[in-house]
């Protein structure tokens, strides 16, 4: 893989290996502190309030975040597969739109499209008001089903959540060897027995890998289950810690939940690495078959209910609330918030974005099973939830606080308060940690479309390293340290239970703006921040479908 | 007896494109035949269509009699049984490769199912492989266990698209005439789509030259070799040079005139084009003398690349020990009196 340093070179860079080995060791230690924290927390003594928490709630966070992973992986393997086999093996009215259209309810954030539909859905919404009008309903005269519970969550997780499955799986539908399918027919099997034996097992790694996203997403929630009033592991550790103020069993909570991760993360991995073995060659490309009539109209239709639920209604209700509220909202107070969490963002993707550097080059250049196992761990955040990490940040924080604390007070005899918890510094930190892996996950991809052999072609032209690094690495690697960028810039932007919990005191960002607002009813008052949130949020959306559609003429 | 294929004037359209213009031919039951052509001739177009993968927009195709597509009806290629062996094999990577030979047998008890699948991968020399994976066993291995698959439900006929691409030089031509034999031996009835003519000489008993969506030639290897019908087909098959013959001015004759002196039967005056192979000509100290150009080692023998007067180029088989430098002189005869001759 990598070059074999030249003999002569070999006492300085074996310092250089040296260097570059600690410095990735103590990133992915540093990366990795909090949910060590979180980790170990499960070792230490167990307070009086579990025994509460036991009798208590513990069974129904259990029940609720069970069901609540049970409901959302029905809904989005509905969602997501189907979407996918139709837009990757069908032909219809409007596929290329909706192919793209399918992905838009990725930049809803799961608490906005809750609180959103419990405003279209409420007693004094637009929907039961028309019903009403309509019918000539009262008050208590008809059944309407309440939005504001654990069938709800269920339903707006999967209506955000499926485009995971959708994209992935629908690029294993499309990547699948057509000559496969044809194979299985020209054994006599009909279209639904290719489907069902052929099509689907040879992309359920694939499936699998974005279910296991899917969920992850789930139990990383907070927003729309607090807001529904459905308690699960997420909102217990927000009641033990603020409720209770028992950070410990926060944190012992928080370790059960990682447990669950942990699982899901086990079970991502092995269908990856199953994928390898399941994808075939792509010589013969699957070809569409055109679907008419009512089959037709029906995938038709089935798409674009899909999207309409998932974005188009929300977003116009979003528009709708802005439109009558934007005079009082748009205030000095709402730039303040933009500011807030655009400056924020901007730090963490940027510090993210070095460190993914930082971690990528030294993997490259000193390959090793101990830096793999660096990189690999500073990745880990991706899977840990918010709460999680703010926890596991909030802890080590606080003591080391304490003990600057405690040493100024002896020297100096100055207290030095909270220096680092309670600021800016531990959010940001929280952020790297928590979204490291996804500027790592795209500077890595791009660092391997750079084979060495192009390092050797400039190195052997007499380049210097300087040189093979501006001339060759930075042009080819510009595209995806501005998606690196990008992707991590919107991640901070919408990530509510860090924010929560770590955010200075009034320090207010869009996310907990949006999120207060809309916890105080005042759904109107919250459209504009959500607004903002959705749009900033479509950019690396649309980015997505740009890649796909590249993607898909490189490959036609 | 019926054909077993029969092909009518089928056409294949994509669009405005027309991809098989015309198409007729047969195989009799047991015959190996083999659509041979540059890529893009539609022959892999038409290997589809016979499958059941494309719709045809005129002429029809019929197995045993039975008529499977014409531009009105179109039997599904699961209802054809017509076997196929596909270009990457295509071997479902999620199934053991006892179940993938299990795939077409549903019609089987499980019984019969087993013994199927243990006489199959008896016959493609693979009897301990059925419980691995296909990314278990190697690239040569897999294309066995494609043929295996396909030939497991007994079908009609069985197609093989471009069968050994996949596979690199030295595997390709063993296992063209192994596969051969085990198709004769089994009295497989098939069609062969490939653009490589050692493959296609090596497996096939008929050959269907196409070019440009249409029949150009068919019949034997032989028959294809030595007496090409077109230029296209004296030009794609072997390694001949098809070399322009200008009628000559006054002055003295060309160094291809006096070569061609040696054969009989050529047109008098008028410009024609003649074809030339390199085993047609051979070193003759005595003969006329063209200017090397490049020569090949060839292991048993050189092939000289020889320029005429007007820079067209002639290859030439020599023996070892005639040994010439580009630019050096190399005197030929000719040995073959009997020429094709295009006007």
């Amino acid at each position: 893989m990598e070059i074999a340093p030249a003999s002569a070179q070999l006492h300085p860079s074996r310092w250089h290996g040296m260097a570059w080995r600690a410095g990735l060791i103590l990133t992915a230690l540093t990366v990795a502190l909090p949910v060590l924290v979180i980790g170990s927390s499960l070792f230490t003594p167990y307070s009086a309030t579990w025994a509460h928490i036991l009798d208590t709630v513990l069974v129904d966070y259990l029940l609720n975040s069970l069901a609540l992973m049970l409901g959302v992986g029905i809904g989005t393997l509905l969602l997501g597969v189907v979407t996918a086999w139709l837009c990757a093996t069908c032909e219809f009215t409007g596929r290329k739109f909706l192919s793209w259209a399918l992905l838009l309810p990725m930049a809803l954030p799961a608490y906005i499209i809750a609180y959103t539909y419990t405003g279209m859905l409420d007693f004094s919404g637009p929907v039961q008001s028309s019903l009403r009008s309509w019918f000539n309903w009262g008050y208590g005269d008809y059944y309407f089903p309440e939005i504001r519970s654990l069938g709800g969550a269920i339903c707006m997780l999967s209506l955000v959540l499926y485009p995971y499955i959708y994209l992935i799986a629908r690029v294993a539908f499309t990547h699948q060897s057509g000559a496969a399918l044809e194979a299985a027919r020209s054994l006599g099997a009909g279209r639904w027995r290719t489907f069902f034996q052929v099509a689907l097992p040879m992309a359920r790694p694939a499936i699998v890998a974005g279910l296991s996203l899917a969920l992850m997403e789930t139990l990383a929630d907070y927003g729309t289950v607090d807001y529904f009033g459905v308690s699960t592991f997420t909102t217990g550790i927000f009641r033990t810690w603020y409720g209770l103020g028992e950070l410990n069993t926060a944190a012992q909570l928080a370790g059960f939940l990682l447990l669950f991760v942990f699982i899901l993360m086990a079970v991502e991995r092995a269908s990856r690495n199953r994928m390898q073995f399941h994808t075939t060659s792509t010589r013969s490309k699957i070809r569409r078959a055109p679907l008419h009539g009512p089959s037709a109209a029906l995938a038709t239709g089935f798409c674009v209910l899909i999207v309409t639920l998932g974005f188009l209604l929300p977003a116009l209700q979003l528009l709708s609330w802005a439109s009558t509220s934007w005079r009082t909202a748009l205030d000095g107070q709402f730039l303040h918030l933009l500011w807030n969490s655009l400056s924020l963002a901007l730090i963490a993707s940027l510090i993210c974005l070095l460190l993914a550097l930082f971690l990528g080059y030294g993997k490259r250049r000193y390959p090793g099973a101990t830096q793999t196992g660096a990189v690999r761990i500073a990745a880990m955040g991706y899977a840990v939830p918010g709460t999680v990490i703010a926890v596991g940040v909030l802890i080590p924080f606080g003591a080391l606080d304490n003990q600057l604390d405690a040493l100024s007070q002896t020297l100096f005899g100055v207290s030095t308060g909270l220096l680092l918890s309670g600021t800016l510094v531990a959010l940001i930190f929280a952020y790297v940690v928590r979204f490291l892996s996804v500027s790592l996950q795209t500077v890595e991809s791009g660092l391997s479309r750079i084979k060495p052999s192009l390092d050797e072609a400039a190195r052997s032209m007499g380049s210097s390293n300087e040189r093979v690094l501006r001339d060759i690495h930075l042009p080819l690697l510009r595209g995806s340290l501005l998606t690196a960028l990008l992707l991590v810039f919107v991640d901070v932007l919408k990530e509510l239970p860090t924010t929560l919990i770590l955010r200075p005191f009034n320090f207010n960002t869009l996310a907990v703006r949006t999120f207060e607002l809309a916890s105080d009813e005042r759904l109107a008052d919250a459209a504009l921040p959500a607004l903002a949130i959705v749009i900033i949020g479509l950019l690396p959306v649309i980015l997505l479908m740009r890649n796909l559609d590249k993607g898909a003429a490189s490959h036609a | 007896m019926p054909d077993r294929l029969k092909l009518d004037n089928v056409q294949v359209q994509y669009g405005d494109v027309v991809a098989v213009r015309d198409v007729s031919l047969s195989l009799q039951t047991g015959d190996i035949g083999c659509l041979l052509g540059p890529s893009g001739c539609g022959k892999t177009s038409l290997l589809r269509a016979i499958a059941g993968f494309e719709t045809i927009t005129a002429g029809t195709i019929s197995v045993e009699n039975k008529l499977m597509a014409t531009d009105a009806v179109n039997t599904p290629a699961e209802h054809r049984n017509i076997g196929m062996m596909f270009q990457d094999f295509a071997l479902f990577p999620h199934l053991t490769i006892a179940r993938n030979i299990a795939f077409g047998l549903r019609q089987l008890t499980s019984a019969g199912q087993r013994e199927r699948i243990r006489d199959m991968l008896a016959l493609v020399g693979l009897p301990d492989v059925g419980a691995k994976f296909p990314h278990e066993v190697s690239g040569g291995q897999q294309q066995r266990i494609a043929l295996a698959r396909a030939l497991a439900p007994k079908p009609q006929l069985l197609l093989l698209d471009e069968p050994f691409s996949g596979l690199d030089e030295e595997q390709r031509t063993n296992l063209a005439s192994e596969i051969r034999l085990l198709l004769k031996t089994q009295h497989v009835t098939a069609l062969l789509v490939t653009h490589d003519q050692h493959e296609a000489f090596e497996m096939a008993d008929h050959i269907t030259l196409m070019n440009e969506g249409q029949v150009v030639q068919a019949g034997t290897g032989e028959s294809l070799y030595q007496a090409p019908a077109s230029p296209f087909a004296a030009r794609f098959i072997g390694e001949g040079s098809l070399t322009k013959v200008t009628p000559s001015a006054d002055g003295p004759p060309s160094a291809l005139q006096l070569i061609l002196n040696a054969a009989s039967q050529l047109p008098a005056s008028a410009a024609y084009q003649v074809l030339l192979r390199p085993e047609h000509l051979v070193y003759d100290p005595a003969g006329v003398p063209l200017t090397t150009i490049q020569r090949h080692y060839r292991g048993s023998h050189y092939l000289y690349e020889l320029s005429l007067d007007d820079g067209q180029i002639v290859k030439c088989i020599a023996e070892l020990t005639v040994e010439r430098e580009p630019g050096q002189p190399l005197p030929v005869r000719l040995t073959e009196k009997e020429l094709i001759v295009f006007r």
